[in-house]
C-alpha cells in the first residue's frame, strides 16, 4: 500500500508520502515525480513521517532524481527507514532530516 | 521463558516479480505469531526483498516457470533465513562495488539492495548445487523476544 499527494509551495514541490516505497508500489511515485520534473521543478521535498517502509526499489528513485539536477530534501520520522538510507550513504545528498521545517530550510537557504 | 522453541515459517514464491508482495504477506503473519520486535521484522522484511527480486529480475529472466521457497525460524539472539531456488546461479555474497566515498554520478545503484542486504545480515552462506541456489543468513535481533 502506499498513499501519495503532491502540491506546489512557493518554489518545490512537496510529496506526502505514507506506507511502503516497495518493489510493488514505488512506481507509483515514480511517475508521479516524472510528472512534475517534466513540468521543469527542480525542487523535490519529500514529506516521509508517515512512512513505514522503503528498499532500494524505492530509494534509486531518488537517486535518478539527483541525476537529473533536482535539489531534494526529505522529513523521515521512522529510525528503520532513516538508517536505510544511512547505509546506502545518501543522507546527505538526500538532505534527510528530521522535521519538515529543517526539510524547508534547505531550499530557503538555496539562491 | 529463556530458549523458547523455535517456530518455523514457511513459503513460497513464484518467479515473476508480481508475487512479490507476498513477502510483506509472510512478513504480517510473522508480526501476529512471532514475539520478535519490529525493526528486525522491518529489516526481515527488506533483505528479503532485496534478494528475492533480484532473482525475479535478473535469475529468472526469459523464464517461464521457477520458484523460490523461503524458511525462517527464530531464537534468543537471531532470525534464521534460507532461500532456495533454481534460477540462474546468483552468489550474493560477492563483493559490491559500492564506495560511498564515490560522487553518484560514477556510483551503481544496481548493486545498493544487495550492498543493504549484506550489511543487514550476518553469516551470509551461498552454495550452487545441481542447478539451485541456496542461500543462508541471520539477522541479530534488535530486541530480546518477550
Amino acid at each position: 500500500m502506499i498513499n501519495l499527494s503532491n502540491r506546489h509551495i512557493n518554489k518545490f514541490e512537496l510529496f506526502e508520502v505514507s506506507g511502503r516505497l516497495d518493489t510493488a508500489n514505488a512506481d507509483e511515485l515514480d511517475q508521479s515525480v516524472a510528472k512534475v520534473l517534466e513540468q521543469g521543478c527542480k525542487y523535490f521535498l519529500f514529506d516521509f513521517n508517515k512512512l513505514e517502509y522503503i528498499s532500494s526499489y524505492g530509494i534509486r528513485i531518488f537517486v535518478k532524481l539527483l541525476k537529473a539536477g533536482v535539489k531534494i530534501s526529505m522529513v523521515i520520522k521512522s529510525d528503520a527507514v532513516q538508517e536505510i538510507f544511512e547505509m546506502g550513504g545518501l543522507e546527505n545528498a538526500l538532505n534527510v532530516k528530521r522535521s519538515l521545517r529543517e526539510a524547508i530550510k534547505v531550499f530557503t537557504q538555496t539562491k | 521463558m529463556g530458549s523458547q522453541q523455535m517456530e518455523n515459517h514457511s513459503f513460497t514464491l513464484g518467479h515473476l516479480v508480481k508475487d512479490i508482495d507476498q513477502i510483506e504477506q509472510a512478513i504480517s503473519e510473522l508480526a501476529e505469531k512471532w514475539d520478535v520486535d519490529e525493526k528486525s521484522l522491518f529489516q526481515l522484511n527488506l533483505v528479503l526483498e532485496e534478494l528475492i527480486s533480484n532473482t525475479m529480475f535478473y535469475g529468472f529472466k526469459d523464464r517461464d516457470k521457477g520458484s523460490i521457497r523461503v524458511d525462517m525460524s527464530y531464537d534468543d539472539t537471531h532470525i534464521h533465513v534460507s532461500i532456495a531456488d533454481d534460477a540462474m546461479p546468483f552468489d550474493p555474497t560477492i563483493e559490491v562495488d559500492m564506495d560511498k566515498n564515490v560522487n553518484l554520478d560514477e556510483r551503481q545503484i544496481g548493486g545498493l539492495g544487495i550492498m543493504l542486504s549484506q550489511q543487514i545480515s550476518e553469516d551470509m552462506i551461498y552454495s550452487s548445487t545441481e542447478g539451485k541456489n541456496s542461500l543462508r543468513f541471520k539477522i541479530r535481533l534488535n530486541d530480546k523476544p518477550k
